[in-house]
């Protein structure tokens, strides 16, 4: 029996090109794992040739830290180098949770929500309701409303949105910056905390090496900058 | 009472010890221990020591300055409340308007 004839095709997500056998409707992208069709639309030429891609983003696999492209919009993925089933999706919730929530996307506590159990991690976490956990963004970390976190919460930057009268424990930050009121019971700021006009920050403790209030904010609470490190914790230590 | 129009510098090598309050803006590069309360912006540059109480209008704290104390930056207690410290300070520290 005769192979059948390959073509080339290229990926129009990442340009990488590959052999796929002739008549195929649609293939994954050996390079970023992307689908996408082969199939020719009249008066078209091959979808491959489309100029215009869906937005995709990149996302680190949880479990070998392995990046990869994907939609926007896709809600779950498989890690190209480890196999891992990978959520990527975003979500929005509300009333009272208990399930696990970790995800690559974006996550949202929406006011008069509760959240109980495991870590919850995303991307860009915004607490509006009430969260009995440990918290983790790994791009940023918002408490806005009536934002409450009891458990340890770490992100890369941390924001107090205005009008917000949130409550937290031990947050950890990169960067804090404090537009609204937040009361917390020890700070790190591991670049700079700040806190801008209209922001209130009341904390027991406080640690940073650079630290500014502008006309307007209010900050209450015992500095000591000596216990910072010079270049910073790792990441370990922001999840402590 | 009129506001000094350039803040209050005390520059390194001083060492104070009290309370010292301030009426307009200051930039602390020396060492102070006890209550420090500046009725506008307080900047505290790297060098500095700061141990003790700080209450200002607003603040920055430059990196590479030592500060262990409690803040209360945007409420400043009244002036009766906190003793000078000018009796530390020789008068060249002073802007005019605090002479």
């Amino acid at each position: 029996m005769a192979m059948p004839d390959k073509q080339l095709v290229a990926c129009p997500h990442c340009s990488a090109t590959q052999q796929e056998p002739v008549g195929v409707v649609s293939t994954v992208c050996r390079a970023c794992s992307g689908h996408f069709s082969l199939e020719e639309k009249e008066g078209a030429g091959p979808r491959t040739k489309k100029t215009k891609t869906k937005p995709s983003r990149l996302v680190r696999c949880t479990q070998c830290e392995n990046q990869q492209k994907v939609y926007e919009d896709a809600l779950s993925a498989v890690c190209t180098a480890c196999g891992a089933h990978l959520e990527i999706g975003s979500y929005t919730l509300e009333g009272v949770v208990r399930q696990r929530v970790q995800t690559e996307g974006d996550i949202t506590f929406a006011a008069g929500s509760r959240y109980v159990g495991p870590e919850a991690r995303g991307r860009t976490v915004t607490v509006a309701g009430r969260v009995q956990a440990r918290v983790r963004a790994a791009v940023e970390l918002v408490f806005a409303k009536k934002g409450e976190i009891t458990g340890p919460a770490a992100a890369p930057t941390i924001r107090v949105a205005p009008g917000a009268e949130a409550v937290g424990g031990h947050i950890a930050a990169g960067l804090l910056k404090v537009e609204g009121g937040l009361k917390a019971k020890e700070v790190y700021g591991r670049t700079r905390i700040e806190v801008v006009k209209g922001g209130h920050l009341d904390a027991e403790t406080l640690v940073a090496r650079e630290l500014s209030v502008a006309p307007g904010g209010v900050l209450q609470g015992r500095l000591d900058t000596t216990a910072a490190p010079a270049e910073g914790p790792t990441s370990a230590e922001a999840e402590k | 009472m009129a506001r000094p129009s350039s803040p209050l510098r005390l520059p390194p090598g001083l060492r104070l010890d009290g309370a010292l309050v301030v009426r307009g803006d200051a930039r602390v590069a020396c060492a102070v221990k006890g209550s420090l309360r500046v009725e506008g912006r307080l900047e505290i540059a790297p060098g500095a020591v700061v141990d003790g109480e700080v209450a200002s209008h607003s603040l920055h704290i430059e990196p590479g300055a030592t500060v262990r104390a409690r803040l209360a930056i945007g409420k400043v207690p009244s002036p009766a409340k906190v003793a000078p410290l000018r009796r530390f300070l020789p008068a060249a520290f002073f802007p005019p308007a605090l002479k």
